[in-house]
């Protein structure tokens, strides 16, 4: 996998790309540790994470995702997912992921 | 690994643990080679005058080196190569080869029957050593890698007894679901050696019987700890199973107290009674499971976030099952290994199948853990 950050004024936008399983739980890690810097600076009340080049996900990185969801809320900024695919929006609505995130096709 | 020198020499330290066995009929070169041996610090150095003697120190003892002559009584070094290649412990064993045999042909013969190196006598001394040096280092370097696989293999056989002991076996889980008017048959596959799925099959009274899906995040070793921490959990509240919304609530707000954010799951929790055929269920974080009735199947709409993310809130729904009506559970490890949709696969199976969990699992490899549960109410 791979992730690319751009900065927009105070939103911060991720492109991810590959496969996220826990097989890339250092990218994760790293990915949840970057984020969170970022917010808890202050510079970033909006996070947009495109999933539009990420193939596969598994439980692993759902949880990835929660843990950073969690410390944008704690910070009152906004965190939207952004493209996800057919099998990866099924995973969300299992979980009913857009009860807690904005979730745009 | 890195080698730390000992002296000006550049003698790597890790050398005074090394273990050279010479092997040559000629007391003199046997004298030169311990020399050379012990100047490189080399710790355990053994001699043999042929094959045969040689043969039972390396098995005794498994040598990191062996310095070996090709012309011996009793047993040649040819043959003594050749046996060594043919028992698989001796398969990445050094064996510098020092003869005086100087044709190509000579040379490729005992590279074929494994020799690691050939050194022409009479020896250069400085290439002797330098020899020496290189195969010393890869074999410690062997040997370091060997000894963590065996130690990582030894944890992970002691994990998979742990995960063993709280699994329950597919002939117990038949039986006592039978006592509750069930058929049941169940597959449990780790992706690697050991995973982090988890089920449970518990009576709660003389009539009710809870099914319990885990799929704690992460797989191997890590999987299995997070099932093994979920397991613990799952115990202490067993008895709020007759609710299974309730239950998977405070699972999730245990989860997340000792998580430290690092452990979810998802999880489906069920409860069946006998007299009535009820069934009543919650689930989180999990694939739906599929109700087959009058060969319609259904998904049984359980959405919820992970478990360990200390906001899930479910409440219980319920469905009956009448006779014949069959109820299939599955961590995510089923649909993503088979191809096509899991009802459709559902829609077409022999559901008296006695097998039917084995019967409706992916051959070769998988992409995750996978656990699958048939039900169905005699």
């Amino acid at each position: 996998m791979a992730f690319k950050f751009r900065r927009e004024g105070s939103d911060l936008a991720i492109y991810i790309s590959g496969v996220l399983t826990f097989h890339q739980h250092k990218e994760g890690e790293q990915l949840v540790y970057q984020i969170t810097t970022l917010v808890d600076s202050g510079e970033v009340t909006a996070v947009r994470m495109n999933f539009a080049e990420v193939l596969r996900m598994d439980s692993h990185w759902l949880g990835v995702l929660i843990r950073i969801l969690r410390r944008v809320k704690e910070k009152n900024a906004t965190f939207i997912i952004e493209k996800p695919n057919k099998d990866i929006c099924k995973l969300f609505d299992i979980v009913e992921l857009s009860r807690i995130a904005e979730i745009r096709p | 690994m890195s080698f730390s020198s000992s002296s000006s020499e550049d003698i790597p330290s890790e050398f005074s643990r090394a273990h050279i066995v010479i092997v040559d009929d000629d007391p003199t070169n046997r004298v030169l080679l311990r020399s050379v041996c012990e100047k490189l610090g080399v710790g355990i150095i053994d001699e043999a005058e042929d094959g045969i003697a040689a043969l039972e120190l390396i098995t005794r003892f498994q040598p990191d080196l062996i310095l070996l002559d090709i012309r011996m009584p009793r047993m040649d070094g040819l043959e003594l190569m050749r046996q060594l290649r043919a028992n698989p412990t001796f398969d990445s064993l050094s064996i510098l080869v020092q003869t005086s045999l100087q044709g190509e042909d000579d040379r490729v013969r005992c590279f074929n029957l494994g020799a690691t190196d050939v050194v022409s006598r009479p020896f250069h001394l400085g290439e002797l050593k330098a020899r020496i040096k290189a195969h010393l280092r890869s074999a410690i370097s062997s040997r370091v890698l060997f000894d963590f696989r065996n130690r990582i293999q030894a944890h992970i056989e002691i994990t998979h007894a742990f995960l063993d002991a709280i699994l329950p076996p597919p002939d117990k889980a038949t039986e006592l679901a039978a006592t509750y008017g069930l058929r049941c048959s169940s597959v449990y596959r780790p992706h690697d050696e050991i995973g982090g799925d988890l089920w449970s099959l518990r009576a709660l009274d003389d009539d009710h019987l809870s099914i319990v899906l885990v799929d704690a995040s992460a797989h191997g070793l890590a999987g299995a700890i997070n099932a093994l921490r979920v397991d613990c959990l799952v115990q202490e509240y067993h008895e709020e199973l007759q609710d299974p919304g309730v239950f998977l609530n405070k699972l999730d707000a245990a989860m997340a107290k000792i998580s430290f954010g690092q452990l979810f799951a998802g999880a489906i929790a069920m409860t069946f009674d006998r007299r009535t055929g009820e069934v009543r269920y919650a689930g989180s974080g999990i694939p739906f499971p599929l109700f087959v009735s009058d060969g319609e199947v259904s998904e049984l709409k359980t959405r919820g976030l992970p478990l360990g993310s200390g906001v899930v809130s479910l409440t219980t729904a319920t469905v009956t099952l009448k006779t014949g009506d069959t109820l299939v559970l599955y961590s995510d490890g089923w649909s993503e290994s088979i191809s096509g949709e899991p009802a459709e696969i559902l829609s077409k199976a022999n559901l008296h199948r006695s097998d039917l969990a084995e019967s409706l699992s992916p051959e070769g490899a998988l992409v995750d853990d996978l656990t699958l549960i048939t039900l169905q109410r005699r």
